[in-house]
C-alpha cells in the first residue's frame, strides 16, 4: 500500500508539484495571504498611517495567519432561516472556482497546472461564468435582504462586464490566430499585445475591474449599504472562505490580463534572450498589477450599479465591437504575428 | 420695537389675539387662542412670510393648569423670528397640528407629543420618537413626572 | 401573499406605492448607521421610502437641564456633539446671557469666535470624511480628515486644556484668556491648512466619479429647503443665503467681514462644496479675529438669578442653525430649556427626499451623509 503510494508519487512528482506547490495550492492560499498583507500595508501607507505591526515583528507579516486561525477557530454561525446545505456548498465551492482558472494559466514554457489542448482562453471564460451562480446560491440560501440584493447586484455587473472583457480578449484571439494561452504568450516574444491591441486593453481592463469586483466596481459587496453584500452572514471559517474566494479571483484574472497583455512569463521584449526565468518576470508583473489595483480602489468612489451597467453596454461593448473590426483590418493589411 | 408689523399682526389675528410683544428687534412673541392657531398660522404664514420652522415645544405650568406651546419661525422675507405660542388644558392637552401649515415642524410636534403628552389632531404620524417603542411611564417634561425611581437606580445624578 | 406596502405621502397621507417591496433595517448596526436607524423602502434598487428612527442616544438633556443650576448645565450640553462642542455651547451660554441680560467682553466675544471657527473647522473636516467614506471612497480621505484635525485639537487643548468637551465657555465670558505663542501657532497652522484645502479640492471636488455620485442627486429645492426646516450649509447649498452669524450676530461675527457660501444646486454636490468652502471662510474669520482682537478682562460677573423671562437665542453649529428656548421663573434654575438642534431639523428632510424624487439603494448613506447627520445631537 505504501509501497504504491511512494512509487505512485515518484513517478508523478512533476504534476504534484504543480499541482500542490506551485503554481497549484500553496502558491494560491500564499498569494491570498500575501496580498491581504500587502493590501493592508500598501494602503496604510496611502491613509496615513501605519497598517498591522504588532504580528512577526515590525513589519506584522503574521497578522494574516493569526486572523485565518482566529477565524477558523470560531463558531460557524447558521441563520435560522437559511437553507444550511447550499449554504456551507456555496461557501466551501466559491474558492475552487477562480483557482480552476488559475489551472489554465501558463507560468512559465511547460510550467502549468492544465493544458487544455489549444483552447485554454474559452475554457478560462467558460470556467468564470459560475462565478456569479455559486454566488447568487450564496445570497439566497442566506435568506437575508442583504445578500439577495448583493447576489443580484453580482448577476447584473458580471453581465456588465464579462461580455465585454470576452470581446476585447476575442480581439487577442483573432490577432494571435489561437485560443491556447501558452501560444499566445510565446506570440508575445517580440511585442506585447497590449502596442497592437491598445483598445481592447482600456476595455478589457475596465471590465476586469468589474470582474475582480474591487473599488469602483465592488458593488455587491457594497459595504456602506448591504455590508458585506451575499457574504454578510458568513462567519468563521466560511468567512474566510469567502475573502479567499474574492483574492483568488482577483489573482485569476490579473494572470490573464498579464498572459493576453503584458506577455505572460516572457520578459520585456528590450531583453533580447530572457535571463532570467518565466516566474520571475510574471510574479514580477503581478506584483506591479496588484499595486496599481490597490491605487484604483482608494482613489475613486464607487460607481451605482445602474452607472456600472451602464458604462458596460453603452460604452465598453461598442468599444470592443470596434476593436474587433479594427483587429480584422490590421489583420488584414498587415498580416498579424 | 417692530411696530408695522405688529400692528399688521394685531390687525390679522383679531380676537384670537392674546398677547403680544417685541422685546428686541428679531424676535416677536404672539399668544393666541388655541382654537384660532391654524387660522392665524397661515394667515402669518401667506401675508407675512414667516416660511421657515426652527423650533416648537412646550412647557408645563401645573400651577396654572396649562401647557403653553410655542412654534418659532424665521421669516427669509424680512428675517425675524416669530414665536407663535397658545395655551392649552393641561388635563387633556388637544390642539389643531400645524404641520400643514409647516410641514417641517412634524418632527417637532412628534416630540412635543411623546414627552409632553399634547395630542396634535392631524398629524400624520404621531408614533414613539425618541423614548422606547413600549413607554408608559408618563410624560418626562411634565413637572410632576416623578424621578424618584430613576434616583432610586441610577443614584442621585440626576 | 403580498401585502400592499403603504407609504406617508409628502401631505401626510398614507399611499400605497406597490407591492413586492421590502423594508431594509439599516442601522443600529450597520457599517454607516451611527447611534441610529434607517428604516429604508425598497425593492431591492429603488428606494421609495426612508425613515429615521432617533432615539438610541435619548439622554433627556432637556430634562436634566430643568434639575441643574445655570453653570452646572454646561457639562450635559455640550456633550451633545463632541466634535462640535464649543459651538453647541455657545446656544446655550448664549441663551443663559440673554435671559440674565449680561454682556461679555469683547475680548471674550474674539476669543469665542476663534475656538467657535476652529471647530467648525474640526467639524466640517469629520463630515467631509464621512461623506466621502459613504460613497466607498475606502478610508483615505477619511483618515486624511482625521489625521488633518490633529493640529486643530492639540491647539485647543493649549488653550482650553482638553481635546473636546472643554467647557470653556462660561455664562459672562471665557475661562481664561490667550496663553503665551498661541497665535503664532495658529497663524502657521491656518498656512499649512490651506494648502491641505487645495489638496481636497483636487483629489475629492474634481473626483470625475465622485462627481458623478454624488452630482444631481437628493436635489433639495430652495422652497423645499425653506418648508421643511433644512439648516445650515445643507441649507446654503439650496440657495438660500442664510447664516445665523451673518443674520443675527452673535459672538464677535458682528464686527467681522465674511461672506455666506451658497450653492444653487441643491443636490450632495453642492453640500459637499459648502463645507468646503465654509473652511475656507473660517480660516478668513480667525484670521480677522486675530488681527482685531482687542485687549481687555475676558470675564464679567454672572449674577446668581435671572430676572423672569423667556428667550430664544440662536447659533450657527457645524451642522446649521441650533436655537435654545429658555423659559426663566427667576430662580437659579432654568425653569424650561427647549433646545432644537439642526440635525434633528435635517432627519426631516431625509425622510422626505425619497417621496419626492428617484433615489436608488446605493444613494442612500451618501444621500445621509451629505447632510452630515449627528445622532447624538437630535437625540439631545
Amino acid at each position: 500500500m505504501i509501497d504504491a503510494l511512494i512509487s505512485f508519487v515518484n513517478e508523478n512528482l512533476g504534476v504534484l508539484f504543480v499541482i500542490a506547490i506551485f503554481p497549484g495550492l500553496a502558491f494560491i492560499l500564499g498569494f491570498v495571504i500575501f496580498a491581504v498583507w500587502y493590501q493592508r500595508k500598501y494602503l496604510a501607507r496611502l491613509m496615513i498611517r501605519m497598517g498591522p505591526v504588532h504580528c512577526g515583528g515590525r513589519m506584522g507579516w503574521l497578522q494574516l495567519i493569526a486572523d485565518a486561525m482566529k477565524l477558523v477557530a470560531k463558531e460557524l454561525i447558521f441563520p435560522r432561516a437559511a437553507n444550511k446545505t447550499l449554504f456551507l456548498f456555496a461557501s466551501v465551492v466559491l474558492p475552487v472556482i477562480p483557482a480552476a482558472m488559475i489551472a489554465l494559466i501558463p507560468f512559465a514554457p511547460g510550467l502549468i497546472i492544465y493544458d487544455a489542448a489549444g483552447v485554454s482562453l474559452l475554457v478560462f471564460f467558460a470556467i468564470s461564468t459560475l462565478f456569479p451562480v455559486v454566488s447568487v446560491i450564496r445570497g439566497w440560501a442566506a435568506n437575508n435582504k442583504f445578500t439577495i440584493i448583493g447576489a443580484f447586484r453580482n448577476i447584473y455587473l458580471d453581465i456588465a462586464g464579462e461580455i465585454p472583457v470576452f470581446l476585447a480578449s476575442v480581439g487577442v484571439m483573432i490577432w494571435a490566430g489561437t485560443y491556447d494561452l501558452n501560444e499566445i504568450v510565446l506570440k508575445q516574444a517580440s511585442m506585447w499585445f497590449i502596442v497592437p491591441q491598445f483598445l481592447g486593453f482600456i476595455v478589457f481592463f475596465i471590465g476586469f475591474l468589474a470582474m475582480i469586483e474591487k473599488v469602483p466596481f465592488d458593488i455587491p459587496t457594497a459595504e456602506t449599504e448591504l455590508i458585506y453584500g451575499p457574504n454578510t452572514e458568513y462567519s468563521g471559517a466560511m468567512f474566510l472562505n469567502m475573502m479567499e474566494a474574492d483574492y483568488i479571483n482577483l489573482l485569476a484574472w490579473t494572470l490573464l490580463m498579464i498572459t493576453l497583455y503584458f506577455g505572460g512569463y516572457n520578459g520585456p521584449p528590450i531583453f533580447a534572450d530572457p535571463v532570467l526565468n518565466g516566474v520571475f518576470w510574471i510574479l514580477l508583473k503581478l506584483i506591479i498589477a496588484i499595486t496599481i489595483i490597490f491605487t484604483i480602489t482608494i482613489s475613486y468612489a464607487r460607481l451605482r450599479i445602474d452607472q456600472a451597467v451602464k458604462m458596460g453596454w453603452n460604452y465598453l461593448l461598442p468599444l470592443s465591437i470596434l476593436n474587433i473590426l479594427l483587429t480584422l483590418a490590421m489583420k488584414f493589411y498587415l498580416g498579424g504575428v | 420695537m417692530n411696530e408695522d408689523i405688529l400692528d399688521r399682526i394685531r390687525s390679522l389675528a383679531g380676537e384670537a389675539l392674546v398677547e403680544i410683544k417685541s422685546p428686541e428687534d428679531k424676535r416677536i412673541y404672539v399668544k393666541v387662542k388655541p382654537d384660532a392657531v391654524v387660522d392665524v398660522a397661515r394667515r402669518l404664514k401667506d401675508e407675512l412670510g414667516f416660511d421657515m420652522p426652527i423650533s416648537a415645544g412646550g412647557t408645563d405650568y401645573p400651577k396654572k393648569k396649562v401647557i403653553e406651546l410655542f412654534w418659532a419661525i424665521w421669516s427669509s422675507t424680512i428675517n425675524k423670528v416669530l414665536i407663535l405660542k397658545c395655551e392649552v388644558d393641561r388635563d387633556s392637552p388637544s390642539i389643531e397640528s400645524l404641520t400643514s401649515v409647516w410641514p417641517g415642524v412634524q418632527k417637532f410636534e412628534r416630540e412635543t407629543w411623546e414627552l409632553l403628552g399634547v395630542d396634535f389632531k392631524g398629524h400624520p404620524r404621531l408614533k414613539p420618537l425618541l423614548l422606547p417603542e413600549d413607554w408608559t411611564e408618563g410624560y418626562p417634561l411634565r413637572k410632576d413626572f416623578d424621578l424618584k425611581p430613576y434616583r432610586a437606580k441610577w443614584g442621585d445624578r440626576i | 401573499m403580498t401585502t400592499p406596502i403603504k407609504r406617508y405621502s409628502p401631505f401626510g397621507e398614507i399611499e400605497e406605492v406597490g407591492e413586492g417591496l421590502f423594508r431594509l433595517n439599516v442601522g443600529p448596526q450597520h457599517p454607516i448607521s451611527g447611534q441610529g436607524r434607517f428604516i429604508v423602502l425598497t425593492d431591492g434598487e429603488r428606494v421609495f421610502d426612508i425613515e429615521v428612527d432617533i432615539g438610541y442616544s435619548h439622554r433627556g438633556i432637556e430634562k436634566i437641564l430643568e434639575y441643574k443650576t445655570f453653570v452646572q448645565g454646561i457639562v450635559p450640553v455640550e456633550r451633545m456633539v463632541m466634535l462640535d462642542t464649543s459651538n453647541i455651547l455657545m446656544g446655550y451660554v448664549g441663551a443663559i446671557e440673554k435671559v440674565m441680560d449680561i454682556e461679555p467682553p469683547p475680548r471674550a466675544n474674539y476669543i469665542r469666535t476663534i475656538i467657535m471657527e476652529m471647530n467648525r473647522i474640526v467639524s466640517h473636516l469629520y463630515a467631509l470624511g464621512l461623506l466621502s467614506e459613504s460613497a466607498a471612497w475606502n478610508p483615505a480621505v477619511f483618515l486624511w480628515t482625521t489625521a488633518d484635525r490633529e493640529p486643530f485639537l492639540d491647539l485647543l487643548e493649549m488653550l482650553t486644556g482638553a481635546r473636546w468637551s472643554y467647557s470653556f465657555f462660561v455664562p459672562g465670558g471665557v475661562r481664561a484668556d490667550i496663553p503665551r505663542g498661541f497665535i503664532e501657532r495658529l497663524k502657521a497652522t491656518l498656512d499649512w491648512f490651506e494648502k491641505r484645502i487645495e489638496v481636497y479640492e483636487e483629489a475629492w471636488i474634481y473626483n470625475e466619479l465622485f462627481r458623478m455620485r454624488t452630482e444631481g442627486m437628493g436635489v433639495v429645492s430652495r422652497q423645499n429647503a425653506i418648508e421643511w426646516g433644512l439648516a445650515g450649509p445643507n441649507l446654503r447649498a439650496s440657495g438660500v443665503p442664510y447664516d445665523t452669524r451673518k443674520n443675527e450676530p452673535y459672538a464677535a461675527y458682528g464686527e467681522l467681514d465674511f461672506k455666506i457660501v451658497t450653492h444653487t444646486a441643491g443636490d450632495s454636490y453642492a453640500r459637499g462644496w459648502a463645507r468646503v468652502e465654509e473652511m475656507k471662510v473660517s480660516i478668513d474669520i480667525i484670521r480677522q479675529a486675530i488681527d482685531n482682537m482687542p485687549d481687555g478682562p475676558v470675564r464679567v460677573r454672572m449674577p446668581p438669578r435671572p430676572k423672569p423671562g423667556e428667550a430664544l437665542f440662536r447659533v450657527e453649529t457645524g451642522r446649521g442653525e441650533m436655537n435654545v428656548y429658555i423659559v426663566s421663573d427667576g430662580k437659579e434654575k432654568p425653569y424650561r430649556i427647549k433646545i432644537s438642534p439642526a440635525s434633528f431639523r435635517n432627519f426631516y428632510t431625509i425622510e422626505m427626499l425619497p417621496k419626492t424624487q428617484e433615489i436608488l439603494l446605493a444613494d442612500v448613506p451618501v444621500l445621509i451623509y451629505s447632510f452630515d447627520p449627528w445622532f447624538l445631537d437630535a437625540d439631545r
